[in-house]
C-alpha cells in the first residue's frame, strides 16, 4: 500500500511547482483536527448498540492520547462500517485478557483483532475476510544485534502474554531445544518498553505494532519474520452473526477497490512519524510526497554521488587488490614459490595453487593438512623434518627453513625448501599459525649434488695420480737407491784393485801404465763420491722427518771440528757465532744443510784468497734464519736461481771438484723442514746464503 | 780366545770377498778366514751341518762378518737364526754391508747385530775397517763364555 501512496505522491509533486509544496505542508496540519470531528459524530437513528472490547494495540486499537477517543485500524475500520450499518458502537475498554473473557460471557459483542486459531474456534466465531494479516517480528533492544534465531540463545525476550506469539514462540523454542528465556509481558508497550530499557534483549510483536513503533523505541528490526496469521473481528460462539457477515461484506467492497477507505486506513497506521493519524491520505500523501521529491532528489543526488565516491573507491580498492594479488601470484610464480598457512595444533594447512602445481598435483586435488604432507615426505628426512627442525616454532624466532624431499604425483622425489615463521603464537608461547613458502629446489640440489659428485671424482683422480705418482717417486728413488747401492760394489772393485795394483805392483809398469792407472784410481774415487752424494738425496725422499729439538750451537761445533783439518790446510778462518739457537727440526737434515754449505764456502774460494767463512743467525716472525757467508768467487746472477738443480754444475770438475748434488740435497732438506733458502752473491767478492728455518714445527 | 781366531765371511761378492781377504792379509792379522757365498751356505756352516759336519776342519767361528744382500736365504735371516740358537746367540756378529740404510740399521740391531759396519768404497777405506775390526774384536774385545749345553 505505501508503495502506491508513494508513487502517486510522486507523481503528482513533479507536477507541482516548490512553492507550493510549503503551503500544501500547511494544509496538511489543519486535517487531523477535522478527520477527528467528523469521526467523533454520533449517529443518532442508531437501531443496534454493538458493544466492542477495547484494549491498547496500537495501531490495531488503541485509545488516542489527545482525547482519549478509541483509534486504530480496527477502530476506524469498525466505525465506518457502524457508520454505514448504523450501528451505535460502545467502546469497553480493558486488558486483551478480559476482552477475550467478556466475549465469552457475552458483556461484549465483538472483539478485534483477533488471530484465528482453531483453539479459539472453538470458543469464537470469525467472519471469512481477514482484516489483515498479521506477521511477528522479533525486534531488538539497543546496542543488540540479532540475525537469526540461534543468537537469540541466552537471551531474554519480551512476548505479550497470552499471545498466538508466546505459544508460537514457546513451541519454537522446544523444537529446537534453544535455551532461550521467554519473559511475557502485559502489553506489546510493555514489551517494546523492556527491550528499549534493557530489562530484554528482544521484544516480539506483530508487524503492525512493531513496525509503528520500534524507531520510536530506538529498537531495531531483526530479520525473523514468524507466524503470519490473519487477523478478525471475534464474536462469542454463535452469537452475533449478523455483524461478522456485515463486516465481511464491507471488507469485501472496501478490499476490492483501491483508494477506498480501507487501504487509507491502512496507510494511515503503518508509519508513526507523527502521533495520530491523517484522515485525508491523499493530501497527506501529496505533501509528504513534494516533500520527498525535493529530498529524494537531493538524496538522490547525494547518493549517487556517494555512490559514485564508493565506487570509485570500491574499484581502485579491488584495483589494487587485484594487482596486489596478482603481483604475489606473479611473484610466486617466478620465484618458484607456494604459499602455506598451517596450524600447528589442529595440523589444518592451506595451499596456494602453486604448492599442489609443484608437486604435479591440481589445485585441491587432495585434502592438505598436516598428516597428508608429513605422508609425502621422504623416508630418510621425515624424522629430521619433524622432530628437529619444526621443533623450533616453538623456540627461540619461531620459524624455521627445512630442506626435504617429497614426493610428487608422478612418484619421484623433489627437493623443497620450506620457510615458515609462526604469525600467532598461544598462551604458552607455541605456534598456532605458521605462514610461509615451498620452494622447489630440485635443480638446486642436483646441481650441488653433481658438484659434489665431480669433486668427489676429482679428488679420487687427484688422490689415484698423487699415488701413482708416490708410487713412481718411490720407485724411481728405490731405483735410484738401488742403482748407486749396485754401483758400489763393482766400484769398490776397481777402486780396490786399482789401489791395489798401485801400491804393489807400480814398480812393474811403466810411465803410460802409471798414468792410466793413476786416472782409474782418480775417477773410481769422483764416482764414489757421485754415488755417495745421490744415495744421500734419494735417501732424504724416503725417510721420515724427526721434530725434535736441535742445538745448532752443539751441531755446529761437531761440524767444525770435521772441518778443522781443510780450514786449517787453506789459511782461512770459520767464524761461528757464540749464541746459535736451539730449533724444533731433524739433526740428520739440518747437518746435511750445515755441511753442504760450509763445504761448499770452504771449497769456492779465490785463488791465493784464504776463504774467511762466517756463519750468523736472526730471528724473523718467529722464524730462525741462518746465514753462512764467504769471500769466494760468488755466483753470476744467471746462475743464482739453478745452482739448487741436481747435477747443476758451474765449473768443471778440474777447477772445483764437486758432484752437483750437494745445493740440491741443501734445498731438499730444507723444503722437508718447511723452510726456505735462498742466497745474495757477487761475483768476485763472495755469497752468502740464507736458511729460514720455522723455530718450531707443529 | 783360542789360538788363531776363525772368522766367517759370508759374501757373495767374489771380488768384495778377494778385497776382504787381501786386506785381512795386508793388515797381518794372522787369522783364518772361511767363506760362505750364501744364506744357506752360511747357516749350514754355522750349524755344522752337511759339508761342514767337520768341526776340525771348518771350527765354530769367533766372529761373523755378514753381507745382508744375499741370494736366496739373505743376512737377516742368518742373523735372526744364530741369535735364537742356544749355542749360538752370544756368538759376535759383525753386519758389514753397502746399505747406510736406516730400516737395515734398525732391523739388523733388532735382531741382534753386535756391530754394524758400513764397507768404503776405497780400498784404503777397507783396509782401515779390517784394521780396526781385528784391533777392537779380535783383541781389545773380550770374547763371551760359552754356552754350557
Amino acid at each position: 500500500m505505501g508503495r502506491t501512496g508513494i508513487l502517486q505522491g510522486a507523481a503528482t509533486g513533479r507536477a507541482t511547482r516548490p512553492v507550493w509544496s510549503l503551503a500544501r505542508l500547511a494544509l496538511v496540519a489543519l486535517i487531523p483536527a477535522v478527520a477527528m470531528f467528523s469521526v467523533a459524530t454520533p449517529t443518532f437513528a442508531a437501531a443496534r448498540t454493538v458493544r466492542v472490547g477495547l484494549y491498547e494495540n496500537e495501531p490495531k486499537a488503541f485509545s488516542a492520547e489527545s482525547d482519549g477517543e478509541p483509534a486504530g485500524i480496527f477502530v476506524d475500520l469498525l466505525k465506518e462500517i457502524a457508520v454505514q450499518e448504523d450501528w451505535q458502537l460502545v467502546w469497553v475498554p480493558g486488558t486483551w485478557e478480559e476482552g477475550l473473557q467478556g466475549l465469552r460471557k457475552g458483556r461484549i459483542d465483538l472483539m478485534p483483532d483477533v488471530a484465528y486459531s482453531t483453539e479459539r474456534d472453538a470458543s469464537f466465531d470469525f467472519h471469512t475476510t481477514p482484516v489483515v494479516d498479521s506477521w511477528s517480528y522479533v525486534y531488538a533492544a539497543p546496542g543488540v544485534r540479532v540475525d537469526r534465531i540461534s543468537q537469540l540463545i541466552g537471551k531474554r525476550v519480551a512476548v505479550l502474554r497470552d499471545s498466538i506469539q508466546e505459544t508460537v514462540l514457546t513451541q519454537m523454542v522446544a523444537g529446537f531445544r534453544y535455551d532461550i528465556e521467554i519473559v511475557p509481558a502485559d502489553s506489546l508497550q510493555e514489551a517494546f518498553r523492556m527491550a528499549a530499557e534493557g530489562e530484554v534483549d528482544a521484544a516480539v510483536a506483530n508487524h503492525l505494532f512493531g513496525d509503528y513503533f520500534y524507531l520510536q523505541e530506538g529498537l531495531s528490526k531483526t530479520p525473523i519474520v514468524f507466524n503470519a496469521v490473519p487477523l478478525f473481528y471475534a464474536a462469542a460462539n454463535g452469537e452475533n452473526h449478523d455483524l461478522l457477515q456485515a463486516i465481511d461484506r464491507h471488507l469485501d467492497a472496501w478490499i476490492a477497490e483501491p483508494g477506498s477507505v480501507y487501504y487509507r486506513t491502512l496507510d494511515r497506521y503503518t508509519t508513526k512519524d507523527k502521533p495520530g493519524g491523517i484522515p485525508s491520505w491523499a493530501l497527506w500523501t501529496l505533501g509528504i510526497g513534494a516533500a520527498l521529491l525535493g529530498i529524494t532528489s537531493a538524496l538522490v543526488a547525494l547518493l549517487r554521488w556517494q555512490v559514485a565516491i564508493k565506487t570509485r573507491y570500491l574499484k581502485t580498492a579491488n584495483e589494487a587488490l587485484a594487482s596486489a594479488e596478482e603481483m604475489l601470484r606473479l611473484a610466486t610464480d617466478a620465484a618458484q614459490e607456494g604459499i602455506f598457512d598451517w596450524n600447528p595444533k589442529t595440523g589444518e594447512m592451506t595451499w596456494t595453487p602453486n604448492s599442489f602445481a609443484m608437486f604435479g598435483f591440481e589445485p585441491d586435488e587432495f585434502p592438505i593438512n598436516f598428516e597428508t604432507w608429513s605422508a609425502l615426505l621422504h623416508p630418510d628426512d621425515r624424522e629430521r623434518v619433524i622432530a628437529v627442525e619444526l621443533e623450533r616454532l616453538d623456540t627461540g624466532d619461531h620459524s624455521f627453513q627445512i630442506e626435504y624431499r617429497m614426493k610428487t604425483k608422478a612418484g619421484d622425489w623433489l627437493w623443497v625448501a620450506s620457510r615458515g615463521k609462526a604469525v600467532t603464537l598461544d598462551r604458552e608461547g607455541n605456534a598456532e599459525r605458521v605462514v610461509g613458502t615451498n620452494m622447489d629446489i630440485n635443480s638446486r640440489k642436483s646441481a650441488e649434488e653433481e658438484v659434489l659428485r665431480l669433486n668427489a671424482e676429482l679428488e679420487a683422480r687427484v688422490a689415484e695420480r698423487t699415488d701413482r705418482l708416490a708410487v713412481a717417486n718411490k720407485d724411481l728413488e728405490s731405483f735410484s737407491y738401488s742403482v748407486s747401492h749396485d754401483l758400489r760394489a763393482p766400484l769398490r772393485a776397481i777402486s780396490g784393485f786399482s789401489q791395489i795394483l798401485a801400491r804393489r805392483h807400480r814398480a812393474d809398469l811403466n810411465e803410460e801404465g802409471t798414468h792410466y792407472l793413476d786416472n782409474i784410481v782418480q775417477a773410481s774415487e769422483r764416482m764414489g763420491m757421485l754415488i755417495e752424494d745421490l744415495l744421500t738425496y734419494s735417501r732424504l725422499g724416503r725417510q721420515a722427518v724427526r721434530s725434535e729439538p736441535v742445538s745448532l750451537g752443539d751441531l755446529v761445533a761437531l761440524l767444525a771440528t770435521d772441518l778443522a783439518s781443510r780450514i786449517e790446510e787453506t789459511g782461512g778462518s770459520l767464524t761461528i757465532p757464540s749464541d746459535l739457537p736451539t730449533i724444533d727440526g731433524d739433526s740428520t737434515l739440518l747437518t746435511q744443510i750445515l755441511t753442504n754449505l760450509l763445504d761448499n764456502a770452504l771449497t769456492y774460494r779465490r785463488p791465493h784468497v784464504e776463504p774467511e767463512v762466517s756463519l750468523g743467525w736472526y730471528e724473523e716472525e718467529g722464524d730462525v734464519v741462518l746465514t753462512v757467508a764467504d769471500n769466494g768467487i760468488g755466483i753470476p746472477a744467471d746462475y743464482q736461481d739453478k745452482v739448487f738443480n741436481v747435477f747443476q754444475r758451474l765449473h768443471s770438475d778440474d777447477e772445483y771438484p764437486g758432484t752437483g748434488i750437494g745445493l740440491a740435497n741443501v734445498k731438499k732438506c730444507v723444503d722437508m723442514l718447511s723452510g726456505a733458502v735462498w742466497l745474495e752473491s757477487a761475483e768476485g767478492t763472495g755469497t752468502t746464503f740464507f736458511v729460514r728455518l720455522p723455530k718450531e714445527r707443529p | 780366545m783360542r789360538g788363531t781366531p776363525h772368522i766367517l765371511l759370508v759374501e757373495d761378492n767374489r771380488m768384495d770377498v778377494e778385497l776382504t781377504i787381501d786386506a785381512f792379509r795386508e793388515a797381518g792379522m794372522g787369522n783364518t778366514l772361511h767363506v760362505a757365498g750364501d744364506g744357506d751356505e752360511a747357516l749350514d756352516y754355522l750349524f755344522g751341518r752337511g759339508p761342514y759336519a767337520d768341526r776340525t776342519e771348518y771350527p765354530r767361528p769367533d766372529l761373523v762378518l755378514l753381507d745382508l744382500k744375499l741370494p736366496r736365504v739373505d743376512g737377516f735371516e742368518v742373523l735372526r737364526q744364530v741369535k735364537s740358537t742356544p749355542g749360538l746367540k752370544r756368538l759376535p756378529v759383525i753386519v758389514l754391508t753397502s746399505s747406510k740404510e736406516e730400516g737395515d740399521r734398525a732391523l739388523s740391531y733388532d735382531i741382534g747385530a753386535n756391530s754394524y759396519l758400513v764397507k768404503p768404497i776405497s780400498f784404503d777405506g777397507f783396509l782401515g775397517v779390517v784394521k780396526q775390526i781385528g784391533g777392537y774384536w779380535l783383541s781389545l774385545n773380550i770374547a763371551p763364555p760359552e754356552e754350557r749345553q
